[in-house]
């Protein structure tokens, strides 16, 4: 059961109901006469006590026309089931089933390659270069490209079945390393092939790639001409990408500026449709110096993840940003960092007023069952297949969480064995959920933060009692901040 | 820093103001404040709580706290728990109520038109006619438009022959038939015009099949073959209820055979509705009683199916109800029909969206997303309703409204802000005219005179 929460800011008291999804302004008469109810129900024999203490507290603070007047809006409340401590049991009982994941797989959206593991860097903090914890003995494998076209075949039976539902619409087609430039012919290959399927089928395909830019002179043309959608990695200015390394602790930045220069001199209109950045931020470089890097260098805005410390442990770790929304750029940051959508989701949670699309305004009642957490339903985001062909919910996941595999030439999903698999992580964590605070707003992913090594579960449980901190931590910013509310509110949409 | 006082709506309350005409509506209680505004400092103090940026709340200054009429409104609200006052040192955040749809696909496909496939989810209904030439309806006014006011199951198909199932099938093979919720089949289903097929490919589909009493044959092959179906329910059509017997042998039949269905009947007066209820009386039936506008039965509209104030503000609602109805209209959204000619339609009084033959269904839906045709035809879309505070909350609009060439089936005019009955009311048509083309074109000079006639300037 869910109880109301009471917290506060600074300057206001607040309260939310799990109930009715309202954060109201909340008055010390109403938490008073809360916890007097709670003691009530807790403490039949006690209910005389508890009268003369609520006479005796109160007038002494407040005049009797206020007291009354907050007694008798907090009955209108409590009628309106305000106080009701709601029952969120059920809200995490959604399982997945085989259905559901082949429908996702007919309707992938993004098939990313591990085209190889090798790498022309050797960044500092790369999960597969000295501060490699959590995987596999690095093997320098290429992606076997018999094997990608075997995929495809099997995917493109997948596209053009009955279950699509996305006929029509782009699937992309990502190549991921290592540096996968490094195994060129691979990418070359099978993009022909893939444009072979294009013109069988009514699919539409799109290519993109994850780059480290040292060898994009070489094949910018290619990549040009087949509409890439490019990602080049770099962590800010000389300074900043220190980290981003040739093996011989050479820094890569003057290499790889030279190559982006090159490219928008040959290409400016693709560089400006179809490049994007991304950043790894660490304990050397600063979200807004790398933004303001490349707003200033390429008008462009970078996408900044932090150094992932269940990978590579508490080295390198990013010491996190403080934001002084009051100075434009600051504000201008955070909104496009990932603490804004936190806070999306947090409003999202936290109120009535979110509809998902329109069947939801025609369904406004509903209600709904989710899986527990934050995971994913395999391949609704993505696949990714490693250069051992391993097949996994997304490049991020250890390969201990395959969902499949292609071996000597054959592709193996078995769906009921996938969904058993998820199935019961769902039903072993869903007894901790159900009595948690963080239960409609939770994020956090099974296989990538919440199952340890030795299988047991830890996560960030929030109880009762700890809940009004969180309320707390997001209201005292806003409150400060109300313009972030119509902000996030109207421009931060997901997909 | 020194404490201030904010005054504050509360989220649960929600508000329209338009053209100095104020709603505030609790949800919680279902209590509201509607008021006309002419004082100026008043006005300027709402004003100034409802700009978007305050987020309905504001610091008051003593002046304010000090004007008689501000001050009066204030208690007002909080004597109904709509708004508060508070003294704090730092302005507290209320999250005012914005509704936010995450995927809008009506702007979405404004920019990548591939969008528009997602509108295939949209699909809630199909509405399926078939030919039915011969019928033992005798009732000349709605076998002429009985089917577009309120689904009557005739439809004349003088000249278009029935179209080959074949082809409506290739053009549903598109749709996601799973998320359809309903199929109605609506006409002479015991006619030699239809025939099962359609069954056969919605066989995990729920169906409904409309057909006037009359015309169903107990003892037909369609009623012996129909038992052997699964997911299928029954609407029975009725004008009159001088055939007794043959109602009650219907109610046996799906009785016995334990078959959901709803027995409609057609009502254009009072003496109408009192006969019905005198008949269900005697027996179980599950029953409604459809209105239809004959054209000559207005007064029986005006007295029964008009909103009046009562209505629209009695009715409950909570907010996500409220929020919905700002985006879709409710009675229409999802919904297709089929004519036996092909031509497909989102509602059957406005022009077809596309056709079965010639269109692919993608085209289809785009021509009903892009457009307030119906699925989208909100209350905000048309005159005078556009202009009244309680747009999101009244009903949405339905099918009479095209027959009564009226737009607002209400007893209230939104540019005084009086209802019926009220000091001062005149209809809305006093504000303005009607034409078929135009809908609804509003006199502003009258509106204006009117208006300082009845709230004075000041
Ligand atoms: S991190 Fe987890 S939730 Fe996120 S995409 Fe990967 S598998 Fe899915
Ligand atoms: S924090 Fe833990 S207990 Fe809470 S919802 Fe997430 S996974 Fe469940
Ligand atoms: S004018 Fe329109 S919105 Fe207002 S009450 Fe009448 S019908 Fe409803």
């Amino acid at each position: 059961m869910h109880k109301t929460t009471f917290f506060s800011t600074e300057y206001n008291k607040y309260m939310f109901s799990f109930n009715k999804k309202y954060i109201l302004l909340s008055h010390p008469v109403f938490e008073y006469l809360f916890n007097s109810d709670q003691d009530k129900k807790n403490d039949l024999d006690n209910q005389l006590n508890t009268l003369t203490k609520e006479r005796n507290i109160n007038r002494e603070i407040y005049s009797n026309s206020e007291y009354d007047y907050y007694k008798r809006k907090y009955e209108m409340l409590k009628k309106a089931d305000y106080f009701l401590e709601k029952n969120c049991d059920s809200f995490v009982d959604g399982l997945i089933s085989h259905q559901d994941i082949n429908f996702e797989l007919c309707n992938l959206r993004a098939l990313v390659f591990e085209v190889t593991e090798r790498c022309n860097l050797s960044c500092a903090y790369c999960f597969y270069g000295d501060h490699y914890k959590q995987y596999e003995e690095r093997h320098d494998k290429d992606f076997n490209i018999e094997d990608a076209k075997i995929v495809l075949d099997y995917m493109k039976e997948k596209w053009t079945s009955e279950y699509n539902e996305s006929i029509g619409k782009e699937i992309y087609i990502g190549f991921y390393g290592g540096e996968p430039l490094l195994n060129f012919d691979f990418v070359k290959e099978l993009v022909n092939y893939i444009k072979t399927i294009q013109q069988q089928t009514k699919l539409k395909f799109r290519f993109n790639m994850t780059t480290n830019a040292v060898l994009l002179d070489k094949y910018m043309d290619f990549l040009v001409n087949n509409n890439f959608s490019l990602t080049i990695s770099l962590d800010g200015d000389k300074k900043n990408n220190c980290y981003r390394t040739f093996p011989n602790k050479k820094s890569s930045f003057d290499v790889v500026l030279k190559n982006i220069k090159a490219l928008i001199k040959t290409h400016s209109a693709y560089f400006k449709e179809s490049v994007m950045f991304n950043a790894v931020l660490h304990d050397k470089n600063d979200l807004i110096d790398v933004q303001n890097f490349t707003r200033n260098k390429f008008n462009k805005s970078i996408r900044c993840t932090e150094v992932n410390p269940l990978l590579v442990g508490n080295s390198f770790l990013y010491k996190g940003r403080f934001f002084n929304l009051d100075k434009s750029e600051d504000m201008h940051c955070f909104l496009e960092s990932s603490d804004a959508n936190n806070y999306n989701l947090f409003l999202q949670n936290y109120s009535k007023f979110h509809f998902e699309d329109f069947n939801d305004l025609y369904n406004y009642d509903l209600i709904k069952v989710f899986i527990p957490t934050g995971t994913c339903v395999p391949f609704s985001r993505r696949m990714f297949i490693n250069a051992h062909g391993k097949i996994l919910p997304c490049e991020t996941i250890g390969h201990e969480f395959s969902i499949g595999d292609i071996v000597n030439g054959e592709i193996n999903i078995d769906t009921k064995s996938i969904a058993d698999k998820y199935n019961s992580y769902f039903i072993k964590i869903r007894k901790r959920c159900k009595t948690c605070y963080k239960i409609n707003f939770c994020g956090q992913c099974l296989l990538l933060q919440i199952i340890k090594d030795d299988g047991t579960m830890k996560c960030n449980k929030i109880e009762h009692d700890m809940h009004h901190k969180l309320l707390e931590q997001y209201y005292s910013i806003i409150e400060k901040h109300p313009e972030l509310y119509l902000k996030i509110w109207e421009e931060i949409h997901y997909v | 820093m020194s404490k201030k006082k904010y005054f504050y709506i509360e989220q649960y309350v929600y508000s329209n103001f338009v053209n100095n005409n104020i709603l505030l509506y609790n949800t919680f209680t279902n209590k509201f404040i509607d008021v006309f505004i002419t004082n100026k400092e008043l006005l300027n103090f709402i004003e100034r709580v409802l700009l978007k940026d305050n987020l309905r709340t504001i610091d008051v200054s003593q002046e304010e706290l000090k004007n008689v009429i501000i001050a009066k409104f204030i208690n007002k609200c909080r004597d109904l728990f709509i708004a508060d006052i508070i003294e704090s040192d730092s302005k507290p955040f209320i999250m005012s109520p914005i509704p936010k749809l995450n995927q809008n696909i009506r702007e979405s496909i404004k920019g990548n038109s591939e969008h528009v496939l997602n509108a295939k989810n949209m699909i809630k209904e199909l509405n399926y006619f078939i030919d039915s030439k011969k019928t033992l309806c005798t009732n000349i006014k709605l076998k002429a438009n009985g089917y577009k006011q309120i689904l009557f199951p005739f439809y004349n198909a003088e000249i278009d022959k029935q179209l080959e199932f074949l082809t409506i099938e290739k053009f549903l093979f598109d749709m996601n038939i799973q998320n359809i919720e309903k199929i109605n089949i609506i006409g002479n289903i015991c006619s030699e015009n239809y025939n099962n097929e359609i069954l056969v490919f919605f066989k995990n589909n729920f169906i409904q099949f409309h057909t006037y009493y009359l015309d169903f044959d107990l003892n037909g092959t369609f009623a012996t073959e129909i038992l052997k179906t699964k997911n299928k329910s029954f609407v029975f059509w009725i004008d009159n209820i001088i055939v007794e017997d043959q109602i009650l042998k219907l109610n046996e039949f799906v009785i016995k055979n334990n078959i959901y269905s709803i027995f409609k009947f057609i009502v254009t007066n009072e003496h109408e509705v009192n006969q019905v209820i005198e008949f269900t009386n005697t027996i179980t039936l599950n029953y409604e009683l459809i209105p239809f506008f004959n054209q000559t039965n207005i007064d029986f509209f005006e007295n029964n199916i008009f909103n009046t104030k009562k209505d629209i503000l009695n009715q409950k609602l909570n907010e996500r109800e409220i929020f919905s109805k700002m985006y879709i209209n409710i009675l229409n959204y999802g919904k297709l029909y089929f004519l036996p000619n092909g031509a497909i339609y989102s509602n059957l009084n406005i022009n077809p969206i596309g056709n079965i033959i010639n269109d692919e269904l993608s085209y289809t839906l785009k021509n009903e997303v892009l457009n307030d045709n119906a699925w989208f035809k909100t209350r905000d879309t048309i005159l005078p309703c556009k202009n009244c505070i309680y747009q999101f909350i009244c009903p949405p609009t339905t099918n009479y409204e095209k027959f009564i060439n009226k737009n607002n089936l209400c007893h209230y005019n939104p540019y005084i802000a009086k209802w019926q009955g009220e000091e001062g009311y005149v209809p809305v048509e006093k504000c303005g005219t009607y034409t078929k083309e135009k809908g609804f074109v509003v006199n502003k000079r009258k509106v204006n005179t009117l208006n300082k006639q009845i709230w004075g300037e000041e």
